[in-house]
């Protein structure tokens, strides 16, 4: 091959490139941000998600007990008449060894 | 012609030249323009592919996004009605898991549609933005537990939230977002919250009167609610006394307008002992009778004269007759008279008159001779003489009694409960007087202080002072008082002086002083003191047939009130209870179903741990999560359970929300702890110390707290040790007040320690209606009892993606 099909070779090329620059350039794609460093945040352990503090405008203090014009009192509940039977607080006590301790 | 077709060599390869140039720019033009197409073509192909690839993605994204927003628009909404908006489906549906009067427990699981086809109106509104997006949202609840105690109503369950999203118009494209969520119920409330007081163990404080305690109930008079106080008597102090019981002073000022006290003493005026009309002015005047009567000695029944022959009243009247005819005897004989004597050197004395008399016939040497015959030291039983003034006295005894309260008879004000000084006259001085008993105790102090069986007889019985105010600040509100509790109040009685003549052989007038009726223990017998009486003492209600100064200790508490009490008893029926009986009615045990024969030393209250809202291994966490920033806001979700204490809630002022607080191990500090919303609100707090004690902040005076504070020791129940009992330290403070109930072992008001309130302190409870029971209507607005607390994690978590939606 004699030089003038060098060039036109190389001009094929850089036309190429040309264009695939300009079409880089004008066709908007995603660039290449500049890598940042991440900061490393030590995940050694789950902590509850505290809440945020929560603005309370103010915290009034009454200090009166108050007292009501009409009270009225529906019937009681059921279970307010049931009573927890000694063997009651003894599962409970087995409860708060085995199943109490697992929530540790 | 060869040559002429010939061309010049040098003009045709230039020629050639050009021509060759000319094909080969052409060549190169045709190539750019072939690879522009190329790569214009592969472009094109390229970013259609990408563009739809990209915008399937993004409406996936976007739907997905869309679908979360909702599922978290429907969990904010379930959240922000779910126990604050009664008016609202979701507030109603989620309670309808819970048994009702007319409805009984649900057979689980229960499933609940909470919303179904529901479109949130917030994701909405960001999703119109550009897109036209369609979202609907369902969610519900599913129930699969209920707590496996009786007297906890709690469930279990969960939610399921699904949320689609899709665009109208392009339905192949829907994305359904499903997350589920934990759901704990609550019905927070429990057989103890009709007590405003609940103490088990035994307590000296109940009559204290430096220290004092009140109790508030609900005032609701006419309806069957009302408040209960149980007074219990654990680990009463060692003594043989058979009754170990609690003993409440009745005090004039206090309790003359309750309809029981009228009731019992047939009125609420003041009457004072008659005194007779010589006495003079200055003579101390016995005013503080709430009945006041007597009776001839004659009419009393069950004793007679001749329990008096050892009496020193009696005795030394006739020892004065007798030595006065001896006397006699000797001036006629003309000989000097001698010194007073008693008994044996009184015979002497007679002898030597009689002797030196010598008249059989004289009525002065017959009294003597009388004397000398039948006496027998200091015994003049068989000496008819004196039969004669047993006579005359059992016709001339009047037995006057009354009845008063113990601050009329001691100084209750005072850390000696010494004497009132109206009680040092004879008339006066059965109960309290010094001299009538021993030691530096009057008869009735120094009769239960003695030791017997190498404990005092009864500590308990010597407590004397004022009782608490049960009944409220103003003494108007009715309380249904469990335990063994007695009222007491305290008998005067005396046999009254008289003058008469008296038909010696030579009548003569004699005065027999007052006799004090003094108190003596029921157990020792023999005296006229303790040998009951045919007649009836009592003015009303009870029984009193002794003639000794005593307390009458055997009445209920209750009745102090004066009327039938209306209450629901253990099984939930609505009766009335008749405090206005005899023997006392009381009650022994804290209410309970038929059958069930709890005791009070292991009432509490018990809880299914998986029923619980919050778990946390520490108050320290508890208090991060709950009271978060400057500390003073605590905000309430259920039941709460923590590990291990101390909880210090001292500095946290209010709470907001509804829960309980269960501590299985350590005390809480409280200072002022209140609403942040006013009532009426469904808004309380319960806190339950398992193994603790209630310990109020030292650096706060006049503290207020609003709750339900519960401090009864488990594992072990019951215990002696002060160590394992569940009690409220107060830290000497001077007012403390409870706007809930308070329930505990133990209950100091005095202690050493500063863990008794100070002097002159009050610790005044006052029953919230809404801890008494929470479904309470208050003007108007009914109060939630129910709480539900939804998790804040999602448990699970999915998505689908699909089409069909259009």
């Amino acid at each position: 091959m004699d030089n003038a099909r060098w060039i036109v070779v190389l001009s094929v090329i850089l036309s190429m490139m040309v264009t695939l620059t300009l079409l880089k350039r004008y066709a908007g794609g995603p660039r290449l941000e500049t890598p940042t460093t991440v900061e490393n945040v030590a995940q050694t352990e789950s902590a509850r998600p505290a809440e945020q503090n929560r603005s309370v405008i103010s915290l009034p203090s009454r200090r009166e007990i108050p007292r009501f014009g009409q009270v009225s009192f529906p019937k009681p509940a059921v279970h307010t008449f049931s009573v927890d039977q000694p063997r009651d607080f003894d599962k409970m006590n087995e409860s708060i060894k085995n199943e109490g301790a697992l929530i540790r | 012609m060869l040559e002429l077709f010939k061309l010049p060599e040098k003009i045709s390869e230039s020629k050639m030249r050009i021509a060759d140039r000319r094909g080969f720019i052409l060549y190169i033009v045709i190539t750019v323009l072939l690879g522009l197409a190329i790569m214009a073509f592969a472009l094109n192909t390229f970013k259609t592919g990408a563009v739809t690839q990209l915008s399937r993605n993004v409406d996936q994204n976007r739907l997905a996004l869309l679908a979360q927003s909702a599922n978290s628009e429907v969990i904010a909404m379930l959240k922000s009605q779910v126990n604050l908006n009664p008016s609202s489906q979701t507030f109603a549906k989620f309670r309808s898991v819970f048994p009702t009067a007319g409805s009984p427990p649900p057979a689980l699981p229960v499933t609940v549609d909470l919303i179904s086809n529901f479109e949130p109106q917030k994701t909405v509104q960001l999703a119109k933005v550009g897109y036209n997006l369609k979202i609907r949202s369902s969610a519900v609840l599913t129930v699969f537990r209920r707590s496996s105690l009786n007297s906890m109503s709690a469930y279990n369950g969960y939610i399921d939230v699904i949320s689609k999203a899709w665009r109208e118009g392009a339905g192949e494209i829907t994305m359904e977002a499903h997350e589920r969520r934990d759901v704990r119920l609550i019905d927070l409330r429990h057989t103890l919250d009709k007590y405003a007081l609940f103490v088990k163990n035994y307590s000296n404080d109940y009559n204290n009167t430096s220290r004092r305690l009140i109790v508030d109930g609900i005032k609701n008079v006419g309806t069957h609610d009302i408040s209960r106080i149980f007074i219990g008597t654990d680990n009463y102090p060692t003594c043989v006394d058979p009754r170990k019981d609690l003993w409440f002073d009745i005090y004039y000022d206090d309790h003359k307008d309750l309809q029981g006290f009228a009731q019992i003493f047939g009125g609420n005026n003041l009457k004072e002992f008659p005194l007779a009309a010589e006495t003079p002015a200055d003579y101390p005047k016995f005013n503080r009778l709430f009945f006041e009567s007597n009776k001839p000695f004659t009419s009393l029944g069950g004793v007679s004269v001749g329990m008096f022959v050892m009496n020193k009243q009696v005795t030394n009247e006739y020892e004065r007759v007798i030595n006065f005819a001896a006397d006699a005897c000797m001036t006629a004989a003309g000989v000097a008279t001698e010194p007073y004597r008693v008994a044996a050197a009184l015979k002497t004395k007679c002898q030597k008159a009689i002797q030196k008399l010598g008249n059989p016939n004289a009525y002065a040497q017959m009294m003597c001779q009388d004397f000398v015959d039948k006496a027998a030291g200091g015994n003049y039983a068989n000496c008819e003489e004196f039969k004669k003034l047993l006579v005359t006295c059992q016709q001339n005894w009047t037995y006057r009694w009354g009845y008063t309260d113990a601050a009329s008879l001691w100084k209750v004000d005072t850390p000696g409960r010494a004497p009132q000084d109206s009680t040092m006259p004879d008339r006066y001085a059965g109960l309290s007087n010094i001299s009538m008993g021993s030691g530096n105790y009057g008869p009735y102090m120094s009769e239960y202080r003695e030791v017997s069986g190498g404990a005092q007889y009864n500590p308990e019985r010597w407590h004397v002072g004022v009782m608490q105010q049960f009944y409220g600040s103003d003494n108007d509100t009715p309380v249904l008082i469990e335990g063994k509790a007695y009222m007491r109040f305290f008998k005067l009685a005396y046999l009254d002086e008289f003058t008469a003549t008296v038909p010696f052989f030579n009548p003569a007038p004699v005065n027999i002083r007052v006799i004090t009726s003094k108190y003596l223990r029921k157990d020792k017998t023999g005296s006229f003191l303790t040998t009951p009486l045919t007649a009836e003492l009592a003015s009303n209600l009870y029984s009193d047939k002794l003639m000794k100064s005593r307390a009458i200790d055997d009445l209920s508490l209750n009745s102090l009130w004066g009327e039938k009490i209306k209450c629901y008893n253990g099984d939930g029926q609505q009766v009335e209870y008749d405090p206005m009986q005899y023997p006392a009615p009381i009650i022994e045990k804290p209410a309970q179903p038929a059958g069930s024969n709890v005791p009070a030393t292991r009432f509490g209250r018990a809880v299914d741990f998986r029923n619980a809202s919050w778990n946390y291994v520490s108050s320290t966490d508890f208090l991060a999560e709950r009271a978060p920033g400057d500390g003073k806001l605590l905000y309430l979700d259920g039941f709460m359970y923590i590990m291990a204490g101390d909880l210090d809630l001292s500095g946290v002022t209010h709470f907001q929300g509804k829960g309980l607080i269960y501590i299985a191990r350590g005390n809480c500090r409280l200072g002022n702890l209140e609403r942040l919303n006013d009532q009426p609100t469904s808004d309380s707090l319960r806190i339950y110390l398992r193994q603790g004690d209630f310990i109020i902040n030292p650096a706060v005076d006049d503290v207020v707290i609003e709750g339900s504070l519960t401090a009864f020791y488990d594992d072990p129940q019951g215990s002696s040790d002060p160590l394992q009992q569940g009690s409220i330290i107060l830290s000497d403070r001077t007012r403390v007040t409870i706007y809930g109930n308070l329930l505990v072992d133990s209950l100091d008001l005095e202690a050493s320690g500063n863990s008794g309130l100070a002097e002159n302190g009050v610790l005044h409870i006052i029953h919230d209606p809404a801890v008494y029971n929470a479904a309470v209507t208050l003007n108007g607005t009914p109060l939630d009892p129910y709480h539900v607390s939804i998790g804040p994690v999602k448990t699970s978590f999915s998505f689908r993606a699909g089409g069909e939606e259009s």
